[in-house]
């Protein structure tokens, strides 16, 4: 890299990048993997999740989050479908994931005995 | 046994339904008064550190300063802990009403809640009651026409765990890097811009209120010789029946705690161990939670009833994975001021991460040696703190953790 020109094109190609790589459109599950939410566990929804997605082959991004106060809800899992509000849902077990991967992350349903909170960003 | 109501008893989540008895009971009182009946009742801060509550407001009221301020600290963020999001969800008048009288009680007229970012029902809950309070002139100039004046903003946390410590919090609300402040000058003498500070937690301000509102004896009643009154406790993990629970001090062990309103271990499996007060204290074992849940209680079997948050953990999970997961959130929420408490949680996480199965004693050692160090040199709580949780973890199961000696012959 030699000029100041340079640079702006490089950080341009980047940032679209990595801009790219943030919209691209793919669902998102968020697991709570604080401390509470493990002992309460986590681990094994994280397992589950994980095994439904391999085998029904799903581009869905897996990503985790830290502990976020509602540990008596715990295991805590969100489902963020593109463009859409994103839905917490609470006092898991394993068989509510294949649920909510069917029904929400597959079909786009929301499952409304399972979700406990709406993600109220912005709204306040 | 049955919850002792006292912080859950009467709760107000709208504005319209309470008359602000104990503000106005307050309005009427000279100041000095108000923090010797706080003193009286016996009331500790709940946010962790244990400070006498009447003291703190003498000492700020004793400040002479053209300006104070009170501050609600909501940002909760130990791992475990979810009591001050069930008072701002449910009783945020209460709330409001302790914010007051401690505002009034130090002669401060302005004020700042500190919610938690993540906290978006309790923060739109609070905002709301802030605004009503305004229209109804329960917050704004001459309250109930007693001549004190008082404003209130609320402030959203964006999700560091340091900025729970209150000189964090402080630089925090200055718009300052979220890191702590040197002690002494406390923010009783020096805090928010400089200026004479108190800063609670909720469930301190809302405790205030009902000891304000009831008279201190109806607290001081309640409890042992050095925990009075009432706690809300935070139980998570392993249980049937996760919950906040209010648990009068000394009348229940934390066994009770955890078998009658827990409603015992999930999926009937046994317990490992608990965490009494947040992933800051050291770890009891099953065989060491038959103790009255007091703070002395507590300390003397070698913990500290923290934040009030119980975590219950059964048989059946990977103990190096515990310990990982705590180990990363310190090495992630350090503030990076103090090099020990910085690079000594790395190391700790490096090591605990490149071991898999079992630790060699060297290990053990290292991360002991490095919590001491760590301990001694922190500036704030986080530091000191930071591998009460591990140590004890390697201190009571290290049979499970440690490297089986070999008996080598010759
Ligand atoms: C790392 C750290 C995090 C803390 N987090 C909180 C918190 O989330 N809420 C809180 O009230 N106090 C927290 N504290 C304690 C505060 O520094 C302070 O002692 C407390 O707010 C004082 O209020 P109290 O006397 O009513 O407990 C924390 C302290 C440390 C060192
Ligand atoms: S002890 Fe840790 S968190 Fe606290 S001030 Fe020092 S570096 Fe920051």
């Amino acid at each position: 890299m030699k000029s100041l020109k340079e640079l702006r094109e490089l950080r341009e190609t980047l940032q679209k990048e990595i801009s790219a790589r943030n919209s691209a459109g793919k669902p998102k599950i968020i697991i709570g993997m604080g401390t509470c939410g493990i002992a309460a566990g986590a681990r094994e929804i994280l397992h589950t999740v994980l095994e439904e997605i391999e085998r029904r082959k799903l581009d869905v991004v897996v990503t985790q989050t830290g502990c976020i106060g509602m540990c008596e809800k715990e295991p805590l899992l969100d489902v963020q479908l593109p463009g859409k509000e994103r839905i917490t849902y609470g006092n898991l077990k394993k068989d509510d994931v294949k649920r909510i991967i069917v029904e929400h992350v597959i079909n786009g349903n929301i499952v409304t005995d399972l979700a406990i909170a709406r993600f109220e960003e912005g709204r306040d | 046994m049955e919850e002792t109501l006292f912080l859950k008893k009467d709760m107000y989540d709208q504005i319209e339904n309470y008359d602000f008895s104990g503000l106005k009971k307050a309005l009427s009182m000279e100041r000095e008064d108000i923090a010797r009946q706080v003193k009286e009742s016996g009331l500790k801060g709940r946010g962790g550190a244990g400070f006498p509550t009447g003291l703190k407001w003498e000492l700020a009221l004793k400040e002479k300063s053209d300006k104070k301020y009170v501050i609600c600290n909501g940002d909760e963020g130990e791992p475990g802990t979810f009591k001050d999001r069930f008072l701002l969800e449910y009783n945020p008048v209460k709330v409001l009403e302790g914010i007051m009288i401690a505002a009034y009680a130090i002669g401060a007229d302005e004020g700042y809640c500190y919610i938690r970012g993540e906290y978006h029902r309790p923060v739109r809950i609070f905002k709301r009651i802030i605004e009503k309070a305004y229209d109804k002139g329960i917050l704004g100039k001459n309250i109930f026409g007693s001549g004190f004046s008082f404003d209130l903003h609320l402030v959203k946390g964006a999700g560091a765990y340091v900025c729970g410590d209150e000189t964090s919090l402080l630089n925090s609300i200055e718009g300052k890097r979220g890191s702590s402040r040197i002690k002494p000058p406390y923010p009783v003498s020096k805090g928010l811009f400089g200026k004479p500070t108190v800063v609670n937690n909720v469930e301190t301000l809302t405790a205030a209120a009902e000891i304000i509102t009831n008279g201190p004896e109806v607290y001081s009643r309640m409890g042992t010789e050095g925990s009075r009154g009432t706690k809300l406790v935070c139980l998570s993990g392993d249980v049937q029946k996760p919950g906040v629970y209010e648990i009068e001090f000394g009348r229940m062990t934390l066994k009770e705690i955890i078998t009658e309103f827990g409603g015992g271990i999930r999926e009937n499996r046994k317990l490992k161990f608990v965490v009494p007060g947040g992933i800051s204290t050291a770890v009891l074992t099953a065989d060491e939670i038959d103790i009255p849940y007091t703070y002395e209680d507590l300390e003397k079997a070698g913990t500290s009833l923290g934040s009030g948050a119980i975590i219950v953990v059964a048989e059946g999970h990977n103990l190096v994975s515990l310990l990982n997961n705590v180990s990363r959130f310190f090495m992630d929420e350090t503030c990076g001021t103090c090099f020990p408490c910085r690079e000594g949680n790395r190391q700790v996480h490096h090591i605990l991460k490149s071991n898999s199965e079992r630790f060699s004693e060297r290990d053990v050692r290292i991360i002991s040696d490095l919590g001491r160090t760590i301990h001694l040199a922190a500036r704030c709580g986080l530091g000191q703190t930071s591998l009460n949780f591990i140590n004890s973890v390697f201190d009571k199961f290290g049979n499970e953790l440690m490297e089986r000696k070999e008996i080598t012959g010759g």
